[in-house]
C-alpha cells in the first residue's frame, strides 16, 4: 500500500507542551516600583563591582528590559556578550529567573511584593567529540 | 575518621563484590559491571541491564583493569625544574604535595584571571566522556571561552555532528538496525567495535546482518566495517561526495524514486528560490514562500497544506522569477553522472548506478508499519557517514552528500531508517525532566531539541570579529578548531586584531602532541605558554611541557552522576530503553591520586569563584529547587551529582540509590524514536543560509587579506578536491588515511598492555597497510620497512604490510600511534604516528566548518638502504 507520508499521523498531541514543566518564571505583578536583584557570573562578573545589583522598574518589565539596562550600564561589549547581531539572546547565554530556567526574554517579570531574583552566565560554546 | 577516608576504607574492604559503573576506554562509555575481591578489581564485563551497551563489552572495555593497575601510572604531583620546554627537553621532575601544586596553580590562576580570563584555555579529551560539565562549568565560571576538546573534534566531528544536527537533531546517525534492510556505510564504523552507543551497536548490527540487513561499506580498505559487510566498494581517499552526488542524481533524475510528500512536508524542499539564490520571502510576515498548486499562487510556507507544494516548476512570485528549492538541487545534481563520478572515485559507473538503484528500491517509498501499536512510515534504508568521509577539507558538502540520500527517498529518522541518536525525549515520566523535542525556527527549520555542548549547529551565530582563540565566532559553522596550535595561528590572532593571547593551559588527559597535527607544530604552540598545567594518568608527550602534573583517578576511582547523557551522544538509537547509567568509584584513591572533579572544586574555592562555579552548575545541568546549589557553599563532587540525579529523578533516586542499582531506565515509545512524522519542522536539502553567511565571513576576513573560498558556501554540496587530489609530485602515488583501530582508542591505550597484546597479533594495528599489486608493482615487499613521506616533505617510518583488502591508491595506518614517551613504555616505539603528516594550518581545514583535512598525498621509499 502506498500511503501519503504525512498522512501517517494525524492530530498527534503527543509533542504538546508538557504540563509539568513551566518555562516561563512565575509572574505576579504590581504596578509600581519592581526590584529585581542581578547576580552577574563568570565573564559576565567581569568589571562589575557590585553583586547582586539591584535594578529597579516602574511598571511591568521583561528580562529583555534588564539586559537592556545592563547594556546601559556596563556598555556595548557587555551587551555583545549576551545578545546576538538583532538582539537575539545568545546561546551561551542562559539567564534564570527566580530559579528557572528563562529562554524567552520577552516574558514578563513579575514581583508580586518580593523582589525577583535574576541569574545570568554564559556558558562556553565549544565542544566536539 | 572522616567521611572521604570511611568511603576510601569500604572500597578498599575485603570481600567478593560486583559494582555497576561506566566504561571510559572510549567514549562509548559502555554500562560495565566491575568485579572486586579482596578491595581489587579482577574482572570487568558488560553490564546486561544497561541499555548502553547492552551486556556487551568490547576488547578495549575488559582491558581497562590493566589501564588502571598500570604501574606506570602517575601517583604524585609532579613539579618541572627545568624552564625550557621542547620535544628534546627533560622537564627534569621534581615530586611536591597537592599543597605547593594546588597554591601555585591558584597563584597563576587568580592573576591571569584579574588581567583577562581568556588566556585560560581549557583541553580535556574526549575519551572521557563525563568531564564535559566539569571543565565548561570551570571554564564558565573562570570567564574563558577557550575550551577545547584536543583532536576529537577536529578529526571527527566538525563535519559529521554539524550535519547530523543540522538534519537529524543529534550528535550523529546510525541505521535502524530493529527494521533496517539495506545500509550503506561511507567511512562509518558504527557498529564494528568503536564510536558512539560503540558495544550496543556492534550487537544490532551484527543481529541484523543475520537477519539479512544488506550492509555496503564504502570504504578505502576493507578493516573493520569492511569485513563484516554484505559488499564492500573500494573508493579513492576522500572522494565520498562524488559517489553520493552520484548515487542521488540517479534517484532523483533517472530512477525517479522520490518520497515527495516527505520532501513537501518535512523539507525546505518547496521553498522558492530566487536569482539571487536566497528565499522569496512574503514582504510581510518574511517567511519563505511556496508555490500553493491549488491556489496557483505563491504564499507563506505556513499558509500551505504540504499535499499543495509544488516541488518542480518555474514560478514568479511579486515579480521574482523562482523556482522551489527541490528543483535547484535536482538540477544542480545533473552534472554528477556515474561516469564523472568514476573518474573521481573509481567507483566503476555501473555499479554506482545498481547501489542507486537498490538503494532507492530498497527505500519502499509509502510503505507503512506498526510499531507498539503505532503507525508509521516504513523507510528501511540507510546512508550513514562518519569520520572516514568527513575528515577532510570538503567535510560539510561529503557528509550533507551523504546524508541527502535518505531525504530523497524520506529515510529520516522513521523506521527502518537513518536515526539520529536519540533526538527526541518526553522526559523521565515521574519527574517530566529531561524532556527536548526538536522545534522550527521562523522559516520552519528545525532547531535541534539538545546538543553536547551549547554551539548548536542551526540557526549558526552571526559571524562577528573573532574573540576566541579557536576563532569559531568568526567560522560560525565550526565546533572544534585548529588555531589553537596551527603553525599560522599567530599570524591570524593578528589579522583579526584579537586582544590577547593565551598564557595558561589547563590540559585534561589529551595528547595534544599526537592527537592534533604534526608534533612539531604543536610543539611551537604548546611552548608558548607561560604555564600548564596537565591532569594525567601517565607521563605523556604532552605532559613533557607541563609545568604541574597532577596524578589523576583512572575511570575505575571516580564519581559521575551522568556518564551518558546527553542521549544524542552514545545511548543506543531505536526503540529498547532510555538509561541514565552512573560511573562510581569501584576502588579507592591510591598513592597521592586525586580525581580531577574534586581538584577542580578546590580550585574554585582557592581562587574565589566558587559562587560562579555553583551558578554555572545550575546552568549547566539546570538545576532547579530544592537541588540547586546555593551562592558559594563549598559543595563535594558527590554532593552535586546527588543533587543533579534528584532533581532528574526526584528524591528517592539519589546518589546512593544510583551506587546500588547503577542505573535506571524506562522505554522509549515510538512517537520518540520515530519523531519525524510527529514534529513539525523541515530540514534544509537547500543551504539557503550559507549564501548570507558567507557574505558576513568574507566581508570580515577578505579587509584582513584572509580568503574564504566561497565554493565551501553554496547552498547545494559538491566535491571538493583536498590538497592530495591536486598533488601532481612524480612518485606521490598513494593516498595515506589513518583509520579508526578496534582495539585502540586515539593515542590512549597503547599503553595498555592487553591491548598493546592484541595489537601486537594484529598484522595492521602497528604497521603501514597497501594494496599486494600496489606494493609489488612499486618494488615493495611485505614486511620492508619503509619511510612515508608527504609532498610538503614531512616523514613517518613504518613497517609494510600488503592486504588485498585495500584500494590500490590507499596507504592505511591505524590509529594515533608511534608513542616516544618513557612515561608509556609499554606504547613507546609501537605503532606509526599518521598525524606527523599532517599540516596544521588554514590551507589545511575546510573553510566551512575548519575540520582538519585527514588525507596526504605520500610517496613510499625504503627505508632499509
Amino acid at each position: 500500500m502506498w500511503v501519503r507520508w504525512d498522512a501517517i499521523v494525524q492530530d498527534n498531541s503527543f509533542w504538546s507542551e508538557h504540563p509539568r514543566q513551566s518555562q516561563k518564571a512565575r509572574i505576579v505583578d504590581p504596578n509600581n516600583l519592581n526590584r529585581v536583584q542581578v547576580r552577574l557570573f563568570g565573564s559576565l562578573n567581569n568589571g562589575v563591582t557590585a553583586r547582586p545589583l539591584t535594578l529597579d522598574f516602574v511598571g511591568p518589565f521583561t528580562i529583555k528590559d534588564v539586559i537592556v539596562e545592563l547594556g546601559r550600564l556596563y556598555g556595548t561589549e557587555f551587551l555583545d556578550c549576551m545578545v546576538d547581531v538583532g538582539g537575539v539572546l545568545s546561546r551561551t547565554c542562559r539567564v534564570i529567573v527566580n530559579g528557572q530556567l528563562v529562554e524567552d526574554t520577552t516574558t514578563p517579570i513579575v514581583t508580586n511584593g518580593f523582589q525577583a531574583e535574576v541569574e545570568m552566565i554564559l556558558l562556553s560554546a565549544i565542544e566536539g567529540g | 575518621m572522616n567521611g572521604v577516608a570511611a568511603a576510601k576504607d569500604s572500597l578498599n574492604e575485603r570481600g567478593d563484590t560486583w559494582i555497576p559503573s561506566s566504561c571510559a576506554l572510549c567514549y562509548g562509555s559502555c554500562s560495565i559491571l566491575a568485579h572486586r575481591v579482596d578491595g581489587v578489581v579482577v574482572k570487568i564485563e558488560g553490564n546486561p541491564e544497561s541499555a548502553v551497551g547492552k551486556g556487551r563489552l568490547c576488547g578495549k572495555g575488559v582491558s581497562g583493569i590493566m589501564t588502571h593497575y598500570d604501574p606506570n601510572r602517575l601517583t604524585k604531583p609532579l613539579r618541572r625544574t627545568n624552564p625550557r620546554k621542547g620535544v628534546m627537553e627533560d622537564p627534569g621532575w621534581k615530586e611536591i604535595s597537592w599543597h605547593e601544586a594546588l597554591d601555585e596553580i591558584t597563584d597563576v590562576l587568580r592573576k591571569v584571571r584579574q588581567e583577562d580570563p581568556r588566556k585560560l584555555v581549557i583541553q580535556r579529551t574526549t575519551t572521557v566522556t563525563a568531564s564535559r560539565i566539569p571543565f565548561q562549568t570551570f571554564g564558565a565560571a573562570f570567564g574563558t571561552p577557550n575550551i577545547a576538546v584536543s583532536g576529537g573534534g577536529l578529526h571527527c566531528g566538525n563535519g559529521a555532528h554539524l550535519i547530523s544536527g543540522i538534519m537529524h537533531a543529534s550528535w550523529s546517525v546510525v541505521p535502524d538496525f530493529t527494521y533496517c534492510n539495506y545500509a550503506i556505510y561511507f567511512g562509518a564504523s558504527k557498529g564494528h567495535g568503536a564510536g558512539h552507543a560503540s558495544c550496543s551497536n556492534m550487537r544490532l548490527a551484527a543481529d541484523a546482518r543475520a537477519r539479512g540487513m544488506k550492509m555496503v561499506v564504502v570504504d578505502p580498505m576493507a578493516n573493520f566495517a569492511g569485513a563484516k559487510a554484505t559488499e564492500w566498494v573500494p573508493i579513492r581517499v576522500g572522494t565520498d561526495a562524488a559517489l553520493a552526488l552520484a548515487m542521488a542524481n540517479m534517484i532523483a533524475n533517472e530512477i525517479g524514486m522520490l518520497d515527495r510528500p516527505y520532501l513537501q512536508a518535512r523539507t525546505n524542499g518547496p521553498y522558492l528560490i530566487g536569482p539571487d539564490k536566497r528565499y522569496v520571502r512574503d514582504p510581510d510576515s518574511k517567511k519563505p514562500m511556496v508555490w500553493d498548486t491549488a491556489a496557483n499562487a505563491a504564499r507563506p510556507f505556513s499558509e500551505v497544506a504540504a499535499a499543495d507544494m509544488a516541488l518542480e516548476g518555474k514560478f514568479c512570485a511579486y515579480g521574482i522569477e523562482c523556482e522551489p528549492a527541490f528543483a535547484k538541487l535536482k538540477a544542480h545534481l545533473l552534472r554528477f553522472t556515474p561516469e564523472w563520478a568514476e573518474a573521481v572515485c573509481t567507483v566503476p559507473a555501473k555499479n554506482i548506478r545498481r547501489l542507486a538503484k537498490e538503494f532507492a528500491t530498497e527505500a519502499r517509498i509509502g510503505s507503512t508499519i506498526i510499531v507498539d501499536g503505532v503507525s508509521l512510515p516504513y523507510r528501511p534504508v540507510a546512508a550513514i557517514a562518519f569520520r572516514g568521509n568527513q575528515g577532510h577539507k570538503n567535510s560539510t558538502y561529503n557528509f550533507l552528500a551523504v546524508d541527502l540520500l535518505n531525504h530523497l527517498v524520506g529515510a529520516a529518522d522513521v523506521v527502518g531508517s537513518c536515526l539520529g541518536f536519540n533526538s527526541a525525549c518526553n522526559g523521565f515520566p515521574e519527574t517530566g525532566r529531561l524532556r527536548y523535542v526538536p522545534k522550527p525556527d521562523q522559516d520552519g527549520l528545525m532547531i535541534t531539541g539538545i546538543w553536547m555542548g551549547y554551539h548548536y549547529p542551526y540557526p549558526a551565530s552571526e559571524p562577528r570579529i573573532p574573540k576566541n582563540l579557536g576563532l569559531q565566532d568568526l567560522f560560525v559553522m565550526s565546533m572544534a578548531s585548529p588555531f589553537l596550535h596551527s603553525s599560522d595561528q599567530e599570524v591570524l590572532w593578528q589579522k583579526f586584531d584579537v586582544p590577547y593571547r593565551p598564557e595558561v593551559l589547563i590540559n585534561f588527559g589529551s595528547n595534544l602532541m599526537m592527537a592534533v597535527g604534526n608534533s612539531k607544530v604543536v610543539a611551537k604552540a604548546l611552548e608558548r605558554y607561560k604555564f600548564m598545567v596537565s591532569f594525567d594518568l601517565f607521563l605523556t608527550e604532552s605532559s613533557q611541557f607541563a609545568d604541574i602534573v597532577l596524578p589523576d583517578a583512572s575511570y575505575l576511582q571516580a564519581m559521575d552522576s551522568s556518564s551518558n547523557f546527553p542521549f544524542i551522544f552514545s545511548l543506543p538509537a531505536g526503540m529498547g530503553d532510555w538509561c541514565w547509567p552512573i560511573r562510581q568509584p569501584v576502588v579507592g584513591l591510591d598513592h597521592a591520586q586525586r580525581c580531577y572533579t574534586d581538584v577542580l572544586l578546590e580550585l574554585a574555592d582557592r581562587i574565589g569563584m566558587r559562587a560562579d562555579l555553583n551558578a554555572a552548575y545550575n546552568a549547566s545541568m539546570n538545576l532547579q529547587a530544592p537541588y540547586r546549589l546555593e551562592g558559594d557553599r563549598s559543595y563535594t563532587y558527590s554532593e552535586i551529582c546527588d543533587l543533579d540525579l534528584k532533581g532528574n529523578f526526584g528524591p528517592e533516586h539519589g546518589l546512593d540509590w544510583f551506587k546500588k542499582y547503577g542505573l535506571i531506565k524506562w522505554p522509549k515509545k515510538p512517537q520518540e524514536v520515530y519523531w519525524r512524522p510527529f514534529v513539525d519542522v523541515r530540514v534544509p536539502i537547500y543551504w539557503e543560509f550559507m549564501v548570507s553567511m558567507w557574505e558576513k565571513i568574507n566581508a570580515i576576513c577578505e579587509l584582513r587579506g584572509v580568503k574564504v573560498p566561497q565554493e565551501y558556501y553554496e547552498p547545494l554540496p559538491d566535491f571538493l578536491p583536498c590538497h592530495s587530489h591536486l598533488c601532481q609530485k612524480p612518485d606521490f602515488d598513494f593516498y595515506a588515511f589513518y583509520y579508526r583501530d578496534s582495539v585502540h582508542t586515539n593515542s590512549f591505550t597503547m599503553e595498555n598492555a592487553w591491548l598493546n597484546e592484541a595489537a601486537d597479533l594484529d598484522p595492521f594495528s602497528y604497521n603501514v597497510a597497501i594494496q599486494t599489486a600496489a606494493g609489488i608493482r612499486k618494488g615493495l615487499r611485505d614486511g620492508q620497512y619503509v619511510w612515508v613521506e608527504s609532498e610538503t616533505g614531512r616523514k613517518v617510518k613504518g613497517k609494510l604490510r600488503f592486504t588485498q583488502a585495500l584500494h590500490p591508491e590507499g596507504l592505511g595506518i591505524a590509529a594515533c600511534a608511534g608513542h616516544w614517551s618513557d612515561g608509556m613504555p609499554v606504547a613507546k616505539g609501537k605503532g606509526v604516528f599518521f598525524n606527523e603528516l599532517l599540516e596544521l594550518d588554514f590551507d589545511h581545514v575546510s573553510p566551512n566548518n575548519l575540520n582538519l583535512d585527514l588525507c596526504a598525498k605520500v610517496r613510499i621509499t625504503s627505508a632499509e638502504d
